[in-house]
Order: structure tokens, then sequence, then C-alpha cells
């Protein structure tokens, strides 16, 4: 149906916890560059998605494919190395570590021990490091400890880790939960930029931001994939319109 | 960045001052005071084993007497044979073997005592201190991948290398034929290194392990320093994200915590050189959970923190013992500094030290200053 390029898709994938499926039988197909929006109420399974994806939850049922490779429960690390890298909802980075420490971690092309026992630790941050830093706005802070940073600070070095890390796909959950204004204008200036370089799978409810940054959406529902359209199909859609009943409605899902 | 270069002034400072303190020993101590203070300098190593493996990679092994044990015995086991003569055949024989064999046994290492073959090679003093490296490097690395593996983490490492340390002394004292049991290992050989035999007492012997130790704590040092020292900092602080970013945490898990068993080899290579004996105290369940309290004193964060904690408390504790009216108070005390540091100090006496450089040695205001200034400018979106 489409020319472009597939770069990562689920077939039929589920898991079982203990009889709650929370993700039961998602298809889900993602082309090269394109930033999809993930929406769907609470406990629609996006953030498990997410997981089954990146091999932080073994999957029962199903495929995950990248470049048309199963990558089906694979090791996270292995995931991540293969060009799948993430960004949580509640911010996960190295917090008793410097933020200069945090995006030299970040800086993973070589992932073995003894290659980075020769290597040393840089006094200087590398260029591409360097604007990054510049991007994110974290350069006073380098000296910080990424624990006593402000909760937007936080998210922002964790999408400053993923931008350092540089991989093809970018699963992003809910990346401006907790942001002012400006930060989430910022945020959402960041991610247009990654547009066309990156694949983007993105979680987020704002749909100012999602009008403003995306393509197509995916609606999840009982961990199903229940729709998928442009911001305006969904919009009307019967079918999203009747799931979403009873919660006060997509914008504040 | 001012911060910054005066806390590693001082810490290489600090570390200067304690090569420099500990190599100053002789002109102080008599050679029994050296003897004894070379005991020390081999927990300070425990401690710098310690320190790595639970303040740097997080795994908080409270079996570290297992890989000190093995190394002592191995030793032991070469000195014993050096220190032996034969029983009618052509190789040594022990004492303790001689009184176990059977009676009509052949009074050979390969047969005088059930198990007694696994001594034969230990007749070079070499194969000894190969043994006493490799064992608790082969085995550390054998229970980081079967604990990594398994994702066990937390306090279960913690029980399962306690187990680990009981079984192995269970063993040690039931097969006596071949470690002597409960008596352990005593009238040991000089160790001779290349020539030079060395005394426990003598001046050249203390030089030797204090050299030994300056050497492990400058490559440990080292290790943490690099850039695998860095993941493993940031395995430590969040696994997740480290495996989010691509890095095998059991790799480096494993790699720090061969090293830090390792040094415990060494160190209990050391020991029996210092100490004369090796014995399955040195697999007691308190002596590996006292090698923790002197790495959470010293600072277990600190290489050099925890070292000086090891070498700090077990000092204080021999004058507590000797002082006659604390002689039964001594062990009171250090339970009390304990205490005391957990629930103030819980990075140590090295993070009081690092607080206290940081307070003095840099100018409170600048940095102040500056921190103030940044947070303005990040305020304003204008900015940028």
């Amino acid at each position: 149906m489409d020319e472009r390029r597939i770069s990562f898709a689920v077939k039929d994938l589920s898991v079982d916890f203990n009889g709650f499926k929370a993700v039961n039988g998602m298809n889900l197909s993602v082309y090269k560059g394109e930033l999809r929006v993930l929406l769907g109420a609470n406990g629609a399974g996006k953030t498990t998605l997410m997981d089954l994806i990146s091999g932080r939850t073994k999957s029962t049922g199903g495929k995950v494919l990248l470049n048309d490779k199963e990558i089906t429960n694979w090791e996270e690390h292995l995931i991540s190395r293969a060009g799948i890298g993430r960004k949580f909802q509640i911010p996960n980075v190295f917090k008793e570590l410097t933020v200069r420490q945090n995006f030299l971690i970040a800086d993973c092309k070589e992932t073995r021990v003894l290659p980075n026992i020769v290597r040393g630790s840089h006094r200087e941050l590398p260029d591409h490091i360097a604007r990054v830093v510049e991007l994110t706005e974290l350069y006073d802070f380098l000296g910080t400890e990424a624990a006593t940073l402000s909760h937007g600070q936080t998210q922002w070095l964790e999408i400053g880790m993923l931008l350092v890390q540089n991989p093809d796909i970018i699963l992003l959950d809910e990346p401006t939960a907790g942001m002012t204004a400006h930060e989430t204008r910022k945020t959402a200036e960041i991610i247009t930029r990654l547009k066309g370089r990156h694949t983007i799978l993105v979680v987020e409810h704002d749909m100012a931001f999602v009008r403003s940054i995306c393509e197509t959406i995916t609606v999840m529902h009982h961990g199903q994939n229940l729709a998928e359209g442009t911001v305006t199909e969904i919009e009307n859609s019967a079918e999203v319109q009747a799931a979403y009943l009873g919660s006060a409605g997509i914008g504040h899902a | 960045m001012t911060d910054m270069l005066s806390q590693q002034n001082f810490e290489r400072l600090a570390y200067v001052a304690f090569i420099a303190f500990i190599f100053s020993m002789p002109l102080f101590l008599d050679e029994f005071g050296l003897n004894r203070f070379s005991k020390y300098l081999v927990y300070g190593m425990l401690g710098i084993a310690i320190s790595l493996a639970w303040g740097y990679a997080g795994i908080l092994n409270l079996g570290q007497g297992l890989f000190f044990g093995i190394g002592a015995y191995a030793m032991a086991f070469s000195l014993k044979l050096a220190a032996s003569s034969t029983a009618g055949g052509k190789t040594p024989i022990p004492d303790f073997m001689v009184v176990n064999a059977e009676p009509n046994a052949i009074p050979e290492l390969s047969s005088i005592t059930t198990g007694s073959w696994i001594w034969v090679p230990f007749q070079s003093q070499w194969f000894g201190v190969a043994m006493a490296l490799a064992v608790p490097a082969i085995l550390a690395g054998l229970i980081a991948y079967t604990l990594g593996r398994s994702r066990v983490s937390g306090v279960y490492v913690a029980i399962i290398t306690l187990a680990l340390v009981l079984l192995v002394r269970l063993i040690v004292i039931d097969q006596q034929q071949v470690t002597s049991g409960f008596n352990g290992l005593t009238d040991l050989a000089w160790f001779n290194l290349f020539g030079l035999e060395l005394d426990p007492y003598a001046k050249s012997t203390y030089l030797i392990i204090a050299f030994a130790l300056t050497i492990v704590l400058l490559i440990a040092r080292w290790l943490v320093s690099t850039r695998a020292g860095l993941v493993l900092q940031g395995i430590r602080d969040n696994e997740v994200r480290a495996r989010y970013l691509g890095y095998s945490v059991v790799s480096y898990q494993i790699f720090f915590f061969v090293v830090s068993a390792m040094i415990a080899g060494l160190a209990g290579v050391l020991y029996v050189v210092a100490a004369e004996f090796a014995s399955p105290t040195f697999l007691d369940i308190a002596f590996s959970i006292t090698m923790v309290v002197w790495a959470a004193v010293g600072g277990r964060a600190s290489l050099l923190g925890a070292c000086i904690g090891a070498i700090g408390l077990n000092f204080i504790g021999a004058t507590l013992s000797e002082t006659e009216s604390l002689m039964n108070a001594w062990q009171l005390i250090i339970g009390l500094i304990f205490i005391v540091v957990v629930l103030w100090l819980p990075r140590g006496l090295a993070g009081l030290a690092s607080d206290l450089a940081d307070r003095f040695v840099t100018r409170a205001d600048d940095s102040k200053w500056n921190r103030f200034k940044s947070v303005k400018h990040t305020q304003s979106p204008a900015n940028r």
C-alpha cells in the first residue's frame, strides 16, 4: 500500500500478565523517517507496547521486526545496539552522576568492556556532544549531579542522551510530561528537528503538540490497534469516539 | 570547572600523602610493629577490593573472605610444602598429612591421603601465587555471570555470597586430610622472591607489601577512571538506562567483580607471607562482614577511603584492645564508630574529607555566584 520502507513493525504482538492481556494482538508498521504518534486512554497498553518493542518485557505471542529482521524478546542491550533508543515516561537518567558523565555514557558507539578500559575518559566533551548540550540548554549544569536538576531539565537530559546515542529509531514516552509551556515548545522544536533523520514513535496527549508534529496517529485500545489515520480522520472517527466514551476525550486521556 | 579541578587536586594530594605515609612507617616502627602494620596494609587491600565491588559495581559481596581465603590457602599450600620434608618418598609431605594418612599409604603427595594429589603442583610457589589469583578470578566470574544472568540483585547477592563462603568454610574444615581442617596451616616457609627470602619481620618484606598495595591502589584508581569505570558507575546507578544505551550490564559487573576477587586473592597471599599461617577463620562470616564495615566507615565509593578505613579501624582496634582500661570495650567503640558513620556520614570518612575540602579549598562564594548566574541564565527564554 505504501512504497516507503518499513522501519519497524509489530505483528500480532501480545503479552499476558497472569491472565491480563495488556497488549493483545497489536499490529503496527512504522515507516523509515516517520514520526508516529501513539494515542490511547490510560491502560490502553502504550507503555507496555514500548516495553515489548525495546525488550524490557518479554512478549508471550507475536513478533517484533526491525528492518524485516525479527528481534522479538531480544535482550535490551542488544535491541539498543540494533538501533532502538528510548525515553521513559518517568525520566530515567544516571541520577548520582553529573550531567557531563551522563552525556559521556550516552556516547555509546563502543559498548564492550575491554576497549572502554583502553580508551580512558574524555577530558573535553567531543563536538557532537557539546552541540546536544547546547541544544538542551544544559551547558551551565555539566558539573551538576543529575539528581538535583529540575524535572524539565531531567527530561531534556534524557532526550539529550538519546540524541547523543543517535539510534535509528526513537521511542518517546510522553516527552513533555510535567514541562512548562516554554519547555514544551522547545521540546516540540527538538522533536521536529529529529523528524526525517530518525524514525520516531511517540506517546503524547497534548493534541496541539500532536497536530504540530505529526502526520499519522495510531490509536490503541485494550491492547490493540483501534484506528490509524491523520489527525482529522482520528478526531472524526466514530470508533475512536466510542472507545473514549466515558473518559474525558482525546485531549485529556 | 574550578571546583572539579581542586577536587581532583585534593584527591591526588590524598593519594600522595597516603603512599608517603605507608612507605615512611619503617622510620617509626620496630620490627614487630612493622609486621603488624603490614597486616593492616593487607586489610587495606581488602578495603579496595570491597570498594571496587560494592562502591563502584554496586555488588554487596558479603563473602569477600572466600577470595581472600582461597588466596591465602593457595599460598600456604606452597609455603607449607617448602617447609616440609619427605616421609620416605620423593615429594615433601606436610606433617598433618602424615598424621592423617592410612597406615600403608605410599608416602608421596599424589597418594598419601584422599585428595592430597591436589597439592602436587604447589611444590612450585609461583604455582601457588598463580592459583591464588586464578581461582578467585574464575569463581568470581562464575558467580557474577550466574547472578547477573538471572538478574539477582541487592540483598539476594549478599545472601548468596554469604552462603558460598560458609559452604567453602565447611569443606575446608571437613576435608582435614587435604586442608588440615580446623587447625589451619602453620609452620610455613618464607616466600622466596627471586632469591630474597621474605622474612615477615624484615623491613624489606614490609616495603614489598606496601609496594603491592600502592600498585593495587593505583591500578584500581586507574580502572575506575577509564570509560569502562564510568559506565560501571552508570550501571550501579541505573541498570535499565545502561541497558538501553546498549551496554551489557553483566559483562561490566563480571569484569570488575573478577578484578575485586583477584585483589582479595592477592591480599590472601600477602597475608600468609606476613602472618605465616592460613586458617578457616579467614572464611568466617564475621570476617567478611568486618571487611564491609571497614569499607563503609572509610567510604565505599572511594578506593582510598575504604583502604584507609580498613587500616585505621584495625589500628584503632589493636590500640584499644591493648589499652588496659578499654580492653573489654574496644569492640563496642568500633561498633559505635560504625553506627555514627552510617547514620551521619553515609559516604564515609572519604565523603566527609571531600566535603571539607570543598568548603576550604574552593572559594565557596565564587561557585555559588556561578550557580546563581546560570540559574538566571536558563530561566530567561529569550536567551537562546
